[in-house]
Parts: C-alpha cells; sequence; structure tokens
C-alpha cells in the first residue's frame, strides 16, 4: 500500500503497533466482521490516528473489507486517508487524526456499556507522545474516578514522536500516572503475543480501568526502519520495498518463535 | 408532552439555564435513554433533582469540557440521547476541538447547552460571556444551532433533540424574568422557520434570535409610540438550518437591523448577509448591532447590555440615528 500510492505514509508508528493490534483483533476482541454493527462487539478505538495504515492492514486480513478497498489506500480515488474515518461496517469506530481524544470517546462507550448492561469492553490505543494532550488525562482521572473496568488503555510507547526525541512522558511516567489516577497498571513487551494476550485478558474480579503500557520500537520489523524517526512519515519507493521484503521472512520467524 | 402554562411561567421566572436542568428532569421520566452531562456546572443549570433522581443517567465529568465532549459522543454512539452543558465558551471554544471531531466530522447525535451566552454572566466579565459560540459552532458542517427566547420554545427544542438524529447546539441567552414571546398556538420552534413577532409596514425592521426577542419588541413598541415608524421585528432562532427565504418573506423590507448578543463576525447579522444575492438590486440595507471588537467590561447585565448598546435605549438610539442619514 505504502509504495503503490506513492506517498509518504506512517510506516514506523503503523510497525510499532501492528503486534498489539494483531492480539487484540486475532485473538482477544470479540468481533465479526460479517457482523459489523452486532452491539456487543467489542469496540477498538485508534486514538493515534496516524497509525491507520497498520489498523487497515489488520482490519483487511481480518476481512472487514475487499483488497480493491485497500488497494486505494491514499489515492485519490479510493476509500482511505492516513487517518481513521468513521465506517463502523468496515471496522472504523471513529474518525481521528486530532490526538488526546479517542480515550474520551472510548471512556464514553465504555460507560454506555455499562449503564446499558451491555458486556462488550472498550480498547483505546494511544501513542506516548500523544500523552502529552491534555484531554488524556481529563479522560484518565475520570475513568480512574468511575472505575471504568470494561475500559483498556493501550500505550504505544515507541519513545519517538514526530520530531524524532523521546516523549515528554516516558515509559515509567506513564505507568506512574495511570497508576495515581486509579488505573490497574501493567508494563509489557509490546511485541510479544503472550505478554499482551495475559495483559488483555478479561479479569472478572477487575474494579478498575486498565493501562497496558507497551514497550515497542518504532518501525518494528525492518531493519533500517526500527528506531529511525525518518520513517514516521516516509515514501517507500520500489526499492525500498524490496529490501524490506527481503527482511521479513526473518521476522516472521522471529515473532513465530 | 404536556406541560401546565403555570409550570411554563415559573420556567420563564427561573430563566432557561435554571429551567433547562427542569427541563431534562421532565423528559427524563419518559425517556429511559436521556442521559445529562455536565462539567462541573451542574447546580448552576438546575441539573441537581435530574442528578438525584437519575444518577445512573447523570455524569457529573468534573471541570474537564474537552473529555465531557468526548464522553458524550461516545454515549451518543452507544444509544443514548445525550445533553452536555457548559457556559457557553467553554463548550464552544475549550472544547471546540472535540466538538470538531465529534459532533462535526463524525455526525455524532449530540446535543450541547451552551448555558448562560452572550453578556448575561454580567460580573463574570468576558472570560465568561458568550460572545463568539455563534461563529465556532456555525463553522463546523452539520451542526444544527437553535437559541430559544423562552420557555416554551426551548421546551419544545429539547423534545425535538431527544429524538433528533442530529448534532445541536442550543444557545440559552438571558437572565431571570422572561418575557413570554412566542405566539399563542405557535410554541414550538421546531418548524425551523423565521417568525414575524410584529409586522414591518415602513420596510423597516428588527431580525433577531434568543431572549433578545422580547427587548427588540419593546424597541419596536417605543419607537412607534414615540415617532409613529412601525417596524417590524423579525424572529430568526434558527441559525442552521438558516432559512433565507423565510427572511425574504416580506416583499417590503429596506432596512434591516440584525440585533445580537454576540460579536458582529459570524453571527446572525453575517449569516443574513451571507444569504443576499448580490445581483439583487432589492437586497435590504442590513446594520448589525452587536458586540464590537472588544472585551466587554464586566458589570451588572444591564449595564454591560447598555454600554454596549444592546439595551432598549441603545438600540432605539442607533434605529434613530440610521434611519436619519
Amino acid at each position: 500500500m505504502s509504495e503503490r500510492c506513492g506517498q509518504p505514509t506512517h510506516l514506523g508508528g503503523s510497525l510499532s503497533e501492528i503486534d498489539i493490534l494483531n492480539t487484540l483483533y486475532g485473538i482477544v476482541m470479540k468481533h465479526n466482521p460479517a457482523q459489523p454493527l452486532d452491539e456487543t462487539r467489542d469496540i477498538f478505538i485508534l486514538s493515534k490516528g496516524h497509525g491507520f495504515l497498520g489498523q487497515l492492514s489488520v482490519l483487511f486480513h481480518q476481512g472487514y473489507f475487499s483488497e480493491r478497498d485497500l488497494e486505494g489506500f491514499q489515492t485519490d480515488a479510493g476509500e482511505f486517508i492516513s487517518h481513521p474515518v468513521r465506517d463502523v461496517v468496515r471496522g472504523i469506530e471513529s474518525s481521528n487524526g486530532s490526538l488526546g481524544q479517542g480515550l474520551s470517546f472510548g471512556l464514553g462507550i465504555a460507560v454506555g456499556s455499562l449503564a446499558m448492561g451491555n458486556p462488550r469492553r472498550t480498547y483505546v490505543l494511544m501513542g506516548d507522545s500523544e500523552c502529552s494532550e491534555g484531554s488524556v488525562w481529563e479522560a484518565a482521572i475520570l475513568a480512574g474516578h468511575l472505575r471504568t473496568s470494561n475500559l483498556v488503555a493501550i500505550v504505544d510507547s515507541n519513545g519517538h514522536g514526530n520530531d524524532g526525541y523521546g516523549p515528554v512522558l516516558g515509559r515509567r511516567d506513564l505507568a506512574r500516572a495511570f497508576s495515581a489516577f486509579g488505573w490497574h497498571v501493567k508494563e509489557v513487551d509490546g511485541h510479544d503475543y503472550d505478554q499482551l494476550q495475559i495483559a488483555f485478558e478479561h479479569d472478572s474480579s477487575n474494579r478498575m480501568p486498565i493501562a497496558v503500557i507497551c514497550k515497542t520500537v518504532k518501525g518494528k520489523g525492518v531493519s533500517f526502519m526500527e528506531d529511525n524517526n525518518d520513517w514516521h512519515h516516509g515514501r517507500v519507493t520500489s526499492r525500498v520495498l524490496e529490501r524490506a521484503l527481503d527482511e521479513l521472512p526473518i521476522d516472521l520467524e522471529r515473532n513465530a518463535s | 408532552m404536556q406541560v401546565e402554562q403555570s409550570v411554563f411561567d415559573q420556567w420563564d421566572k427561573l430563566g432557561l439555564r435554571a429551567a433547562y436542568g427542569q427541563m431534562l428532569l421532565h423528559l427524563a421520566n419518559s425517556d429511559p435513554r436521556l442521559f445529562a452531562l455536565s462539567a462541573d456546572l451542574g447546580r448552576s443549570s438546575g441539573l441537581d433533582r435530574y442528578a438525584s433522581t437519575f444518577p445512573e443517567r447523570y455524569l457529573g465529568t468534573g471541570i474537564a469540557e474537552q473529555n465531557m465532549v468526548g464522553v458524550a459522543s461516545g454515549l451518543a454512539a452507544s444509544g443514548f440521547n445525550v445533553f452536555a452543558s457548559s457556559f457557553a465558551p467553554f463548550i464552544s471554544m475549550r472544547a471546540g476541538d472535540q466538538v470538531r471531531m465529534n459532533l462535526g466530522y463524525m455526525g455524532l447525535p449530540v446535543t450541547l447547552v451552551g448555558l448562560a451566552s452572550g453578556l448575561s454572566l454580567g460580573f463574570l466579565g468576558s472570560s465568561h460571556f458568550g460572545l463568539e459560540d455563534l461563529s465556532v459552532m456555525g463553522s463546523i458542517p452539520g451542526i444544527e444551532i437553535v437559541s430559544p427566547s423562552d420557555s416554551r420554545e426551548l421546551f419544545s427544542v429539547l423534545v425535538y433533540a431527544s429524538t433528533s438524529q442530529k448534532p445541536l447546539y442550543i444557545r440559552l441567552t438571558g437572565a431571570s424574568n422572561l418575557t413570554r414571546v412566542s405566539p399563542e398556538g405557535a410554541t414550538s420552534l421546531t418548524d425551523k422557520e423565521p417568525r414575524w413577532l410584529r409586522p414591518d409596514h415602513d420596510g423597516i425592521s428588527i431580525v433577531t434570535s434568543g431572549v433578545m426577542s422580547a427587548t427588540c419588541l419593546k424597541v419596536a413598541e417605543s419607537l412607534f409610540s414615540e415617532t409613529g415608524i412601525s417596524i417590524g421585528v423579525l424572529q430568526a432562532n434558527w441559525l442552521r438550518p438558516f432559512s433565507a427565504k423565510g427572511l425574504f418573506s416580506s416583499s417590503k423590507v429596506g432596512t434591516w437591523f440584525a440585533v445580537e448578543e454576540h460579536s458582529i463576525r459570524g453571527g446572525l447579522g453575517s449569516e443574513i448577509l451571507r444569504n443576499l444575492k448580490h445581483d439583487d438590486f432589492t437586497r435590504p440595507n442590513v446594520i448589525t448591532l452587536g458586540i464590537e471588537e472588544t472585551f466587554p467590561r464586566g458589570s451588572t447585565y444591564l449595564t454591560a447590555l447598555s454600554e454596549n448598546g444592546l439595551d432598549e435605549t441603545g438600540i432605539i438610539n442607533k434605529i434613530k440615528l440610521e434611519l436619519k442619514k
């Protein structure tokens, strides 16, 4: 998709989140692409809207839309741009791109689900640099206060913002802040499927909102993109694509082990 | 839904801000999906009894308007009929981007209520005045905008809002002891058309909205008894959808005074001008009386209106001045 559209795309943050998304959509979440409007489906909100390329890949593999739709990514005639635009039938629950808003929206859905007696859970994925937005903490304070236990905030902590330097809030800070506001905090390797699955698993004795702080690598899986912020928003030429694909089998093996 | 006239009288006495919460309590009795939020201004908007009667359908978010709008939108996406309120500048500007993304871009059917807009917060001053809310809400596509002028109209709008699938901004103006202006038998504000509260005879009309309508009626009466000039009063409470057709329902209109407790930029006057056709030789002369380029001084409400030329005397003087030209 990135190569085909000929435009810069948000590769770094899409690769850092991909294992988180695969765990959610592939193992943890209750959802069915054939019944996207099922009211008891679990809800996923991509608060870090620039990670849409990653989410699209996962939604496609889950069967939410055709390959033709996918191929239209960032083309003038296509369905998809670089940020999510609410389209529930295609598995996209909210419009994002303006950072720091997804946790509030997810909290509203979670509170509404509890009030309606709906058993579904709501997962909100944020970036670590996004967590400098004040509205994230408005939502965090209220969720902790309300003990909204059907809400899971996930931070993709890849250590880079748009400008490349480390986020204002490091992993320790994030964990301490969520904890101080009444969240059950879990710190995991964001590329370890077992750790992710355990962190996301429902625990009926839990009475707090859950924050999963994921240590990740920006550009994960492609050596020359890893930890290299030039790929926050970069253009993939056919040569770059070839180099990246050459590395892929190694990565698949590593993830499987 | 039947409400006794005596209750409306009581609500007019309280003013729209305090009546709002009582009206929601009334509606929530028969609407199990109604949900109200406030950012620590529940008591200031008459929501205390609602909150104690329906604690499971009330959420005080603390002083966090951005979060309130996001949470309200999530609740709407879950199927609730959601009302969220705060003072007008905070709900329109502090939470402006959340309004844009959630109500605008996503089109989620939340009703936002801007409390005590205009100059009505008096001594609280320009930090609390609502003088830009119409400009902000008006520039976000898809949000309906209405300013009711008395409690009957507000109630009819709230009934509409609880079933509407569109995002809506309700601008509440005025203080307490409101004069009822909605004509007998035409108390619903849901047809969204402007209406003549007083017909024009001499080609001169005031176009206004909200609680300012009552002041403008008094202006027209005083002007008539003093000068014999009879001016019309057209109430255009819906800013979106805005009915230009309804506006041009008088064939004789030559000079229009758009009177509003709002910045002269982006409110009713701007909307009228935007709807005039440039090739129309019969187009009226439009003069907007509103807040000029200033942050008005905090004072009693009446003084603030007077200092900004928006009390009865100020409006009469400006109209006389223009008509002399």
